[in-house]
């Protein structure tokens, strides 16, 4: 599904990210960890086109990154920071985004608006929104659009408990229909429920990516995660 | 696809106005507003009845086309080509074609509306007394022309923004597009004065205040006069004369025709320009922001650790650096210019400034103006943006953040002051009324920079994602000149009173000094001893 090879990132003399390789496969939802200023929004920027790397490839279903249409169309991206158009509605938003992806399932938007609890804000301007409520009208339009893999920067940051549980049911539902994950994230206990594999970025590379069940085994991915950080 | 262009410009479109939630905000703004629009009306009404229809249909292409040209000058730099939706919209599939075309569209959108706004007296008064044809010619040809006017400045400002990569900054890059958008502005008024200067004498230009009559004739001869001379300028009189006539003929057509196919090349070119590079300038934008490197002095001094936090914030935004460097460098620019134009000899016979003492006097007040029309004093607070909160979070005093602003607005503005003086006195006009007028003005400029920033500091607006919401699109600045300005105004006004009371250069100059020593004391005094302990 998505292939990262070689991947180099760096701002001025600071190198960020140092031949990152990962090859994340179709189903999969991997939980993205690393510490802070390890690599991970740089490596996600990445892949969307929001940053153009020194060096390496990418490839979603076996199109290579470009600006394309075509190639955007394979994800749809959630930042940690999500900047808006602030006097226009979530819901002018949501209605934009699904024709720009050529998916106007407005039955299936509906569903998830009630969801997540969104029925009165989707109609006020996105610049009223808080941190938390921008995050969960981003996550109605990925779980709406439906893309082939959907990629997330921290996307539980904001989140209220009834919502965590809603984007956990909602994974589950868009895995069902074939979809892919790959999330960045701090809160290593959630990741570890939610997600089917892990991988670990430390100092611009990748030291670990495997599924897991095979990585915790009897102990904590928390604990996994120190032990890589040699702490 | 085409539906989604459309949403798409409505989002651009959305992205010109912030709706201010401040209920005094609101009134400010509706009354701003109105008084734009009552003094556009009067000046179309005036041409109207001084003139006849010719002149109207001339003076109405000229102003609307004026006031569209320094809108779009300000809303290219700090909309067009600002590079606020790349976050946005980067990661969708949407072609960078698209966007471009959309955000140009809605710049022309918005700057014909506001124009045509301001035409509806024209047409109402036209509709009464005139032909058809006239009617219907300044219907077509002032949107029209608005929109070329419009696509010229976006054109040439686009070239800059294709060799946006060879900026090491993005300040350096505003300041370039600053100093283009002012040295064009600049030709095209030396053009005008040096063709006019060249073939109408400004004592025929002059007005007659004896009656009314006298000043009724004597400003109708003006509007004549002007009209007649820009009638006989090689090709652009050719087509003015076509599009003021009151008849249809094959050349209206053509120099219709000619405007049109001029514009849609424009809107190729530019759309083309910028589309090509937009992911590139966009990269380039973010890696900017990324790796932004601020300095750190270890100082001992409580206000110097104040004063270096104010340097941290303006360090935030190149926007916001770029408008301190336009504010210690505009009132010394238009000081030469000022200065320049008195010697060719274009002022003193406009305004005849013959009492000895009186043009230092002019001179000072003029700078005082220039110096805070473009101060950005009255929103020290907005500026600081998401980080406002550590203000009340932090241990910090908020008197000490008050007067650290106040003392960073006042720095630039003071420098402005000081050289525009300078400038002064190596044209040879500097004496001892012009060096305590430069005292008065200092002292001025430092009561207006104490007192612009309270609205702000009571009212921040804080949350925006383009600098220049939080500057100079912020509603902020229009109510801290109500606080500033009436001091200013007030100190004028005793000045020219006492003046006009037979009181001498010399005595008035230093009343008013000693009146401005009082006004700053009292205003000081007031927010270092009372204003923070009531807060």
């Amino acid at each position: 599904m998505l292939k990262i090879t070689n991947l180099k990132k760096g701002y001025g003399s600071k190198q960020i990210l140092n031949g990152v390789e990962l090859h994340v496969k179709k189903g999969e939802i991997l939980g993205f960890v690393g510490s802070n200023g390890a690599g991970k929004t740089t490596t996600l920027n990445s892949i969307t086109g929001i940053l153009e790397p020194d060096e390496g490839t990418i490839t979603i279903n076996g199109i290579i990154k470009s600006g394309s249409t075509k190639y955007k169309k394979q994800f749809f991206f959630i930042p940690d920071t999500i900047h808006v158009f602030k006097n226009i509605s979530g819901f002018d938003w949501i209605r934009f985004v699904m024709k720009l992806y050529d998916n106007d399932q407005t039955e299936r938007m509906k569903h998830f608006i009630t969801q997540f609890d969104m029925e009165e804000a989707m109609y006020k301007p996105m610049g009223t929104y808080s941190y938390g409520m921008l995050h969960k009208m981003m996550l109605i339009v990925g779980f709406t659009i439906n893309p082939p893999i959907i990629i997330m920067d921290e996307p539980l940051n904001g989140l209220d408990p009834k919502s965590v549980l809603t984007f956990k049911k909602a994974i589950k539902l868009y895995i069902e229909e074939g979809g892919t994950v790959f999330f960045s994230t701090h809160l290593l206990d959630i990741a570890e429920k939610i997600c089917n594999t892990v991988a670990i970025l430390k100092d611009g590379k990748i030291i670990l990516h495997e599924e897991i069940d095979k990585v915790v085994g009897e102990n904590t991915l928390e604990t996994i995660f120190m032990e890589k950080q040699n702490v | 696809m085409f539906n989604n262009g459309f949403q798409l410009t409505k989002f651009f479109i959305s992205s010109f106005y912030s709706k201010p939630k401040q209920p005094m905000l609101k009134v400010v703004l509706i009354i701003a507003f109105f008084y734009l629009f009552l003094q556009l009306m009067t000046i179309n009404i005036a041409i109207f009845y001084l003139g006849d229809t010719k002149e109207f249909i001339f003076y109405n292409y000229l102003i609307s086309n004026l006031l569209v040209y320094l809108l779009v000058i300000y809303f290219s730099i700090s909309l067009v080509f600002h590079y606020y939706e790349y976050g946005i919209l980067t990661h969708l599939p949407i072609a960078p074609r698209k966007i471009i075309i959309s955000k140009i569209l809605s710049i022309i959108f918005v700057l014909t509306v506001v124009s045509a706004v301001i035409q509806i007296p024209s047409i109402l008064l036209l509709g009464f007394k005139t032909k058809f044809t006239e009617l219907i010619k300044l219907v077509l040809l002032v949107p029209i022309s608005n929109i070329l006017t419009i696509l010229l400045i976006l054109f040439i400002l686009s070239l800059i923004n294709s060799f946006r990569h060879y900026f090491v900054n993005k300040t350096a890059y505003l300041v370039v597009n600053i100093t283009i958008t002012f040295l064009i502005t600049a030709m095209v008024c030396y053009s005008v004065l040096h063709y006019v200067g060249k073939h109408l004498t400004f004592n025929n230009l002059k007005l007659d205040f004896t009656t009314l009559i006298t000043l009724k004739n004597s400003l109708s001869n003006v509007i004549n006069q002007i009209y007649e001379l820009v009638l006989k300028t090689p090709f652009i009189g050719n087509v003015l004369t076509t599009f003021t006539s009151g008849d249809f003929s094959y050349l209206f057509v053509i120099d219709l025709l000619g405007m049109i196919g001029l514009s849609a090349l424009l809107f190729i070119l530019i759309v083309k320009i910028n589309s090509i590079h937009y992911f590139k300038n966009g990269t380039i934008e973010v890696n900017q922001s990324s790796s932004k490197k601020t300095k750190v002095y270890h100082v001992e001094s409580v206000w110097a650790n104040y004063f270096q936090r104010e340097l941290w914030v303006i360090n935030t935004e190149a926007y916001f650096k770029m408008q301190l460097v336009l504010g210690t460098v505009l009132s010394p620019i238009l000081t030469l210019i000022l200065l320049f134009s008195f010697q060719a000899g274009w002022i003193s016979e406009i305004i005849n400034i013959t009492k000895p003492g009186y043009f230092e006097i002019y001179f000072a007040y003029a700078v005082l103006i220039m110096s805070c029309i473009n101060n950005t004093s009255g929103t020290p607070f907005s500026r600081e943006g998401k980080y406002y909160y550590l203000i009340n979070s932090l241990p910090l005093n908020k008197k000490k953040i008050y007067f650290s602003k106040v003392f960073l607005a006042s720095i630039p503005s003071g420098i402005a002051v000081i050289v525009s003086f300078i400038i002064f006195m190596l044209f040879g006009y500097m004496n001892m009324g012009a060096f305590l007028m430069m005292i008065i003005i200092l002292m001025l400029v430092y009561c207006y920079n104490l007192l612009t920033p309270v609205f702000d500091m009571l009212n921040p607006s804080t949350e925006w994602e383009n600098p220049s919401v939080a500057v100079k699109s912020n509603p902020n600045v229009l109510v801290s000149l109500l606080f500033g300005l009436p001091i200013l105004v007030v100190v004028i006004l005793t000045h020219f009173i006492l003046l006009w009371a037979g009181f001498s250069i010399g005595v008035s100059t230093i009343t008013i000094f000693l009146i401005t020593v009082l006004i700053t004391f009292c205003v000081y005094t007031w927010f270092t001893k009372l204003y923070f302990s009531i807060k």
